[in-house]
């Protein structure tokens, strides 16, 4: 899924109820993608988008990066272990992390209008 | 990880057939009694030194300067998934003698994907004509065996038997 | 695992071996890396094979390669013709693949509006 107009993303933290982890965080999104399975991401993920998933798995930035996704947010608050987050910081993809399932934070993102 | 092992099966064995093998052999065991899933992938192929293999099973893919190189993502995917359906992950690998990759996972864990379209798999890799893809089969009751240079051996010919075990004897010679 | 379903490799490779001798006139060659995988790049393979055997086309070959550098538009394939014309098509699926067996492999027309490029090699 991928809008036309990019929106911002730091306005969206409070509401999304997400912590950001790594050292940097986008300004913009162009849109979501909700998927736990790596090799549907690798197909059909859009780069700049918000991937929605509860994989914590390393493999998670590998992919991220391959796709050029703006930003992973791992829901039902989950956390990566510190090897991904330093691989995640040093590819320069994003992750944050909420305590919202996937549809909840899903269904906050397309109500700002995502 | 894929919804199907016998792509992980497939992407595994891409590898051996860049690693330039004459021989792959996928062995796929699959025991109710045990509650195992047991994959193996082997090659003949170029193999790698023990410092190369370490280096792709410790690469994150993701370093910018191949990001849009999948190498070792393949074998990552597969770890991932041996590792979260409570199996284990190991690779062997000699140079000049062949790779050998091996994973297992719970038969019964509620997260192991199908192991999906094996024939499909076969068949794809068998299409490298210079390859002898062998396909080793075995749950608690069957075993299946396939090889792909047999099946050349076995197409229909129009040169009576004797004449053709002359041209295989000609051949290994 | 359905037995039954893995006895038919062995009728079909002897078939498709029949099918591999000899310079041919058309050569596809699928991407199969990781990316082209999980694109579906297995299924667009099998469909191919299907297609070029039912109709018994026994001037094509078709082999599977690593990426070839179009990641972001699995699956890929690119079809080499014996004087070096190359057409490569992107973003795949069975149902493409089927047409590019019908019309560019049996009646040497390639679909222009899947192809997303076309070059001659010496």
């Amino acid at each position: 899924m991928r809008t036309q107009n990019p929106i911002k993303l730091r306005p969206l933290l409070a509401t999304l109820r997400a912590e950001v982890l790594t050292d940097h965080v986008p300004e913009e999104i162009t849109g979501g993608y909700c998927s736990d399975l790596l090799s549907d991401v690798l197909a059909h993920a859009e780069p700049g988008v918000l991937w929605l998933t509860v994989q914590v798995h390393r493999n998670v930035v590998s992919v991220a990066a391959m796709k050029d996704v703006a930003a992973v947010l791992l829901t039902c608050g989950r956390k990566p272990d510190s090897a991904s987050l330093a691989e995640a910081d040093e590819a320069g993809i994003a992750l944050l992390t909420t305590p919202l399932s996937t549809y909840e934070a899903a269904g906050k993102l397309w109500e700002a209008g995502l | 990880m894929f919804d199907e092992l016998s792509l992980n099966l497939l992407d595994i064995g891409m590898n051996s057939l860049a690693a330039g093998a004459s021989v792959l052999r996928i062995v796929v065991i699959e025991s109710h009694r045990r509650d195992w899933l047991i994959l193996q992938v082997r090659d003949n192929g170029c193999g790698m030194d023990d410092a190369t293999l370490q280096r792709i099973l410790a690469e994150n893919s993701s370093t910018k300067a191949n990001r849009k190189k999948s190498i070792g993502l393949g074998l990552a995917l597969l770890r991932q998934t041996s590792e979260m359906c409570g199996g284990t992950f190991h690779v062997r690998s000699t140079p000049g003698k062949g790779t050998t990759v091996t994973a297992s996972m719970r038969l019964t864990h509620i997260d192991r994907p199908p192991l999906g379209d094996l024939t499909a798999t076969i068949e794809t890799l068998a299409a490298s004509p210079t390859v002898d893809v062998q396909l080793h089969y075995r749950n608690d009751n069957q075993t299946f065996h396939f090889h792909s240079q047999e099946a050349k051996h076995h197409e229909p010919s129009r040169t009576p038997k004797t004449k053709r075990k002359s041209a295989e004897a000609s051949r290994a010679a | 695992m359905n037995l039954a379903e893995l006895q038919k490799l062995k009728e079909k490779a002897q078939k498709q071996v029949a099918l591999r001798e000899g310079n041919k006139k058309y050569r596809v060659v699928v991407s199969m890396g990781t990316s082209g995988i999980a694109a579906g790049a297995r299924d667009v393979m099998k469909t191919m094979l299907d297609e070029i055997e039912k109709r018994g086309l026994a001037d094509v070959e078709v082999r599977v390669t690593g990426e070839i550098g179009l990641e972001d538009v699995e699956p890929v394939i690119r079809v080499e013709r014996a004087d070096g014309e190359q057409t490569t098509y992107a973003r795949l699926d069975a149902e493409k693949a089927r047409k590019i067996v019908a019309e560019h492999l049996a009646h040497d027309t390639p679909v222009e509006n899947l192809a997303v490029g076309k070059e001659k090699k010496p």
